[in-house]
């Protein structure tokens, strides 16, 4: 799933270990989340929101959605 | 930092599962060569059965030593810590291993020796197996204790591979069997057949979040 997690990590200037240890998951996972490999769960999905302060939908681009609109 | 550049410093773990399994797999058939030529050894120079049973546990200490050495070996490449799951995990699977290498040294050597019959024979003959069984457990418990979803996610996409690939095979040798065109394999040997592949399931499993 598309995502804006890299350029939200840039503005905060965060390695992927930094928003790894503050999401508390691997890096491995960071990085398959955001190379948009691997879709976290919701759980997960509403803590990455809530540590940048945004909607999920603010975050993570929905193919369907974006087809549609 | 730029944002991109640690993800260069990530180890890859594909790199990290081939390296150590080509290190685990070329140890432990160097260990078993050397076993077996032991064996032979002590065997043509008619040495007693307390001999053959110390070059047995000698055997099970090397295995399990390069099992550990083998983890080692994948964590520094990957250049990652483990989780306090895996951390568990790797505890109480090297523990059933030792109790399962123990087990078996007793039931050889008791079958050896004392021939036993009746209740007993049974008893030592399950013996091996139930560390074995713990093991799978242990594995069962380390998917559920694991708290990284990602790192989940790969190891039972792993072990569905792996259990695909266990079940492929056993079902094609079975028929080889019962077409007389290949020799009976015991059932336990499906355990470690399954472990082998956990290997090349890892790399196959990883690949796609390359």
């Amino acid at each position: 799933m598309k995502n804006r997690l890299k350029v939200l990590r840039a503005e905060r200037d965060w390695s992927q270990a930094d928003l790894a240890e503050r999401l508390g998951v691997s890096r491995q996972s960071v990085n398959a989340i955001e190379t948009g490999k691997y879709d976290p769960s919701l759980p997960l999905a509403f803590r990455i929101a809530r540590l940048f302060d945004q909607p999920i939908e603010a975050i993570f681009q929905d193919a369907v959605a974006a087809a549609e609109r | 930092m730029s944002p991109d550049a640690t993800s260069k410093e990530l180890g890859s773990p594909i790199k990290a599962i081939v390296v150590s399994m080509l290190f685990c797999f070329v140890c432990c058939g160097a260990a078993a060569a050397a076993f077996i030529a032991m064996a032979h050894y002590l065997n043509a120079h008619h040495a007693g059965f307390w001999a053959m049973m110390a070059a047995t546990v000698v055997y099970c200490v090397v295995i399990l030593a390069l099992a550990l050495a083998t983890v080692r070996i994948a964590q520094r490449l990957m250049k990652a810590t483990l989780s306090t799951a895996a951390r568990r995990y790797a505890r109480r699977f090297t523990t059933a291993m030792s109790l399962y290498a123990l087990a078996l040294i007793v039931a050889i050597g008791a079958y050896i020796r004392i021939q036993p019959t009746g209740v007993l024979a049974y008893v030592l003959a399950i013996a091996p197996a139930l560390p074995l069984v713990a093991a799978i457990v242990i594995i069962g418990l380390y998917l559920r204790e694991e708290t990284d979803e990602f790192e989940r996610a790969v190891q039972v996409e792993s072990a569905l591979w792996a259990t695909g690939g266990m079940l492929a095979i056993a079902t094609v040798w079975g028929f080889l069997e019962t077409f007389r065109l290949a020799p009976n394999v015991p059932t336990w040997a499906v355990f470690p057949l399954w472990a082998v592949l956990l290997g090349p399931a890892q790399i196959v499993a990883r690949w796609r979040y390359r």
